[in-house]
């Protein structure tokens, strides 16, 4: 399992690659901002959406190791890519961020269908009439640019997705609402819309009740699948795209205050650590070690344990920043250690030491058997980290007892006075002299 | 034996329920009676033996009951001791009963030797077992 884990941190030594698939070749430099981020840590790759050789999997195994769909107007992917390579890429470790827009097109709907993201009809708009952008509004009145309170919105949760605290709004432009299935329990939202949100054909009439409304609507969503691949899908290309991304406040109509007022654009922070965690430059962590012995200093042995013996367990976890796997820091989160035979006889916290180092110590339960030490956790935006590694508990050694056990006393006594009975019965039988019969007649 | 008829005549005159009581009771201390005359002296001996040894048997019991079997080892042996001792008493008074002096071909000396040896067998296992 460690061996494993090396292997991987072998795959990651090099730069990875990339491939970024456009609608188009002015995307470049409308995207420039966000584009020489990925340029400067990635191999990347562009191509256009059509382009005949397109390819992401060849002979079963992932050319590149991320993907980043930037065209969602797409209805057929060129090459040999369908909805199935995706799948199949993802499968094989792959990370994949797809965009989408308010003119998603058939190959994006697929593709987030296959892995549980509904998508509204093409042409509709996520529109908000609370804090819409007011500068825009006197061009268009749709209200589908406007600005999400950090605060209102739901950010994940969880920093190796989204980074530190500090979001002030998020410039929301031409989304296209997506909803994710409950049954896909891999899936969750890193950004919510608020309540005041809702998907309908811009300037028109609402006839039926909205694919999603208010917090059902998800902007960001991200994926974590069981072999760690990451997928994150947007709702709104644009948000990202130079021009929108370097507005650095949005103005809006407070109606409270009844002026205007405005918002801190903070996108590119989104940007840069969403980013980061699709590509797995953020949260992915191994365990680089893994001992057990006994506490006992004089015998130290670790090829097996007696029951009810003190044991300390040591575990090295490395996290993997700027292509290099450094040992984690002090604020990593719950490391668990369980001492598993069909159930956990035993469920701690490891102690953060420091440098990576995690320890525990604990007592062998009183049941013999074949356990599994199992280092694992499980947290929204971590990889799945599980380290399994066998060892043998035996019972005790019939002279590892107490010589004379304590309850035992009154059996002990009892057998003793047994033979005592039996020696001093068979001496009154033997020695006894009937009174002869002339006393007694007397 | 004149005595106890002319008894039992004078008392068919009252209530029945006390004549069923008095009569156990007269059968109890009859029992006690012809066993304190007609018991001889080496089975007496027997007797208290087997009971010490079923009493201690009976305490043992209601430890474990008490306790849990922990070392059930301990229990089993102090247990068995107990009961074999008994069995072995009961089978040595009857081997030495004069009253049932026809139905065994050998003497008592015999008797008694069978008895010392399955106690020598019994106590080597009770130890080895006891742990």
């Amino acid at each position: 399992m460690i061996l494993h884990a090396l292997l991987l941190g072998a795959a990651f030594a090099a730069r990875a690659k990339m491939l970024v698939v456009l609608e188009n070749d002015r995307m470049k430099e409308q995207y420039s901002s966000v584009l020489n981020q990925l340029n400067g840590k990635f191999e990347t790759h562009y191509k256009l959406a059509d382009d005949a050789d397109l390819h992401l999997v060849k002979y079963g195994k992932n050319i590149y190791q991320n993907a980043v769909i930037m065209a969602p107007s797409t209805e057929q992917f060129g090459g040999d890519v369908t909805t199935k390579t995706f799948v199949e890429f993802t499968q094989n470790g792959g990370n994949l961020m797809v965009f989408a827009s308010s003119n998603i097109g058939d190959a994006i709907r697929e593709l987030g269908a296959e892995f549980g993201i509904e998508y509204d009809e093409t042409g509709t708009k996520v529109m908000s009439h609370m804090n819409y952008d007011y500068e825009r509004d006197q061009l268009q009145h749709d209200h589908s640019r406007f600005s999400l309170k950090a605060s209102d919105s739901f950010l994940g949760g969880s920093e190796p997705i989204v980074g530190p605290p500090g979001y002030a709004s998020l410039l929301i432009d031409n989304a296209v609402a997506m909803k994710i299935d409950k049954k896909n329990t891999l899936a969750f939202p890193i950004v919510k819309c608020n309540s005041y949100c809702y998907s309908w054909f811009p300037n028109e009439p609402i006839s039926e009740y909205p694919m999603a409304v208010g917090r059902d609507i998800s902007l960001l969503a991200g994926i974590q699948l069981r072999n760690n691949a990451r997928i994150v899908f947007a709702s709104s290309l644009s948000m990202f795209s130079n021009k929108l991304i370097r507005q650095k406040f949005v103005t809006y109509w407070d109606n409270n205050k009844n002026e205007h007022a405005r918002y801190q654009n903070s996108v590119s922070k989104l940007a840069m650590h969403v980013f980061a965690w699709g590509s797995n430059n953020s949260g992915t962590f191994r365990i680089s070690g893994f001992q057990h012995k006994l506490l006992d200093k004089e015998n130290s042995r670790n090829d097996f344990y007696y029951i009810n013996e003190e044991i300390e367990v040591v575990a090295f976890v490395e996290e993997y920043v700027d292509d290099n796997w450094e040992p984690t820091s002090l604020t990593f989160p719950q490391l668990w250690l369980d001492f598993h035979r069909l159930d956990p006889f035993i469920r701690i916290p490891f102690a953060n030491e420091g440098g990576g180092k995690f320890r525990a110590t604990f007592k062998v339960p009183d049941t013999y058997g074949v356990f599994n030490f199992i280092i694992w956790q499980t947290k929204l935006g971590h990889t799945y980290i599980e380290h399994k590694q066998q060892i043998t508990v035996r019972p005790l050694r019939h002279d590892m007892y107490e010589r004379f056990i304590a309850s035992a006393y009154p059996y002990y006594f009892s057998s003793f006075s047994m033979m005592l009975g039996v020696t001093l019965m068979s001496f009154a039988i033997l020695y006894h002299r009937d009174v002869s019969p002339a006393k007694k007649n007397n | 034996m004149t005595k106890s008829t002319t008894k039992t005549v004078t008392k068919a005159a009252p209530k029945e329920s006390t004549n069923a009581a008095s009569e156990f009771g007269q059968i109890v201390s009859k029992f006690f009676d012809d066993y304190q005359k007609s018991t001889p002296v080496k089975l007496k001996a027997i007797d208290a033996y087997l009971g010490y040894t079923f009493f201690t048997g009976v305490i043992q019991f209601v430890y474990c009951c008490l306790v849990g079997t922990f070392p059930f080892n301990a229990f089993l042996s102090g247990f068995i001791s107990c009961v074999t001792s008994f069995v072995l008493g009961v089978s040595l008074r009857l081997q030495l009963n004069p009253e049932n002096k026809d139905q065994f071909q050998w003497s008592d000396e015999r008797a008694f030797g069978d008895f010392l040896f399955a106690h020598f067998v019994l106590h080597l296992v009770v130890m080895n077992f006891i742990g």
